[in-house]
């Protein structure tokens, strides 16, 4: 009897704290997601400042969710220090996606050929090249007309930065979606498949779909 | 004496070499180090004179920045695998475009984002749009300025009781009462006009706020009573954290 008394508080307490982390979790989703700048994402001081000082633990519980549903957190520090409250936090895919699943998101298969051949031809040169050159580079496989107005677009989407001096610089959102070390490898591995299987497909750890046959 | 001054102007070359290494932005490993400072030891160690050893300062001081270059370019090479990007262009023309595409999608990982805007938020945004005051609306002369200046004088009255009869009923409470809790109490359906009433009350000062950022708790209680005399009004630093 007096055990269960005795417990009965502490039951209670940690419900009501279970309750107010789940609160803090659906705040935490709800600013990440739904954040309202142009640049999407969500700063760690923001987020301290409305989850309160353990915000790191809320955004562990968040991501254990996202995970259930195939997405994940993404922390992207801007500069070199690794302050949590510094980075940017946003939600991104977890898993690869389909070459099926482009054209359902917007995208056509020659833009993210130019986009990932340029990504790779900057991370391999600092992070920036000229503008001529790339859309030379470029120009072996597209007409230049396609090739520039392939690059604007995707200058507008927040991939690739136009410099004043005409450089092209990797944007914001290629840091954010796009994991550099991964591209260069898979680029650099290009052509050591045998016959028939060109690239890795990416389409082997999800579900079966029609693009494997 | 003559061994001293070619030594002298051997740094300033060297200082000169390493600027324009520095200033050019040239790879920074086409300046070889270890000879360099073998180098500048044994110069240090023939003559050891102020302008010498000032000279020899300067030197490895630009010889410290070549290699904080050099271990920048380690690093983003490193980054990057060492892939060069001559071998990401040969990648790139050697390939169709499909197999770029599927190259790509093993390293992407779109970001998800929403753009919608709720009830509350709406809401909330028609709440303040009903509070802008209304423009390019020519209004019509007043018959009489007393008029309005009355009418005013009763909505200031009206709002004065209002305050009151607030700060009477947190009076009641005695100590420190939690804020959202007195809201819902007070507030019923119109909590957001007592927060608007309970603004002014803070901002005169006849109800003290206390902000606990542990267990990020806010509770009010009304002031003790105070005799508002002019003349003896002070200013106090607040600091604001």
């Amino acid at each position: 009897m007096d055990e269960g008394s005795a417990e009965q508080p502490e039951e209670v307490v940690s419900d009501r704290e279970l309750t107010k982390l789940e609160r803090k979790v659906a705040i935490a989703a709800a600013l990440i997601l739904t954040a309202g700048h142009r640049q999407p994402g969500v700063r760690g001081w923001e987020l301290r400042r409305r989850l309160g000082k353990n915000y790191p633990k809320v955004l562990e519980a968040l991501d254990s969710r996202l995970k259930r549903i195939g997405l994940r957190l993404k922390v992207v520090h801007e500069d070199d220090s690794q302050d949590p409250d510094r980075a940017r936090y946003y939600v991104v895919v977890a898993e690869p996606l389909a070459l099926s699943d482009l054209t359902t998101l917007g995208y056509s298969i020659d833009e993210v050929a130019v986009l990932a051949a340029t990504l790779a031809y900057l991370y391999a040169s600092n992070d920036r090249r000229p503008y001529k050159e790339v859309v030379e580079l470029l120009e072996t496989k597209y007409p230049k007309w396609r090739v520039e107005s392939i690059l604007e677009r995707l200058i507008r989407r927040g991939y690739l930065v136009r410099t004043e001096d005409d450089q092209l610089v990797v944007g914001w959102r290629a840091r954010v979606e796009v994991d550099k070390q991964e591209l260069l490898r898979a680029i650099a591995s290009l052509g050591k498949f045998p016959s028939g299987e060109q690239t890795p497909q990416p389409e082997a750890d999800s579900a079966p779909s029609e693009d494997q046959t | 004496m003559k061994g001293i001054e070619v030594r002298r102007e051997e740094l300033m070359r060297m200082i000169s070499s390493l600027e324009a290494v520095l200033r050019m932005k040239v790879e920074p490993f086409t300046v070889e180090v270890r000879p360099l400072l073998e180098r500048l030891r044994r110069i240090v160690e023939e003559n050891r004179d102020a302008e010498t050893l000032v000279l020899d300062a300067e030197a490895l001081y630009r010889v410290s920045v070549v290699l904080a270059l050099q271990q920048k370019a380690i690093v983003q090479s490193a980054s990057s695998l060492f892939v060069d990007a001559q071998i990401v262009a040969s990648k790139v023309i050697g390939s169709p475009p499909v197999a770029l595409a599927g190259v790509f999608l093993l390293a992407w990982r779109p970001l998800v984002r929403i753009e919608q805007v709720s009830n509350p938020l709406l809401l909330r945004g028609y709440e303040h749009f009903l509070s802008l005051p209304t423009r390019g609306v020519v209004q019509p002369e007043p018959t009489s300025g007393g008029a309005v200046g009355a009418e005013w004088a009763v909505h200031e009255q009206r709002f004065e009781e209002e305050l009151k009869r607030l700060l009477e009923e947190l009076r009641s409470r005695g100590d420190w009462v939690d804020y959202w809790s007195f809201l819902s109490e007070v507030g019923g359906s119109s909590r957001a006009k007592v927060a608007y009433l309970l603004s002014f009350l803070i901002t005169r000062g006849d109800v003290e706020v206390r902000y606990n950022p542990l267990t990020e708790e806010l509770r009010i209680r009304a002031a003790e009573r105070r005799e508002d005399s002019g003349d003896q009004r002070t200013s106090l630093v607040v600091t604001v954290r």
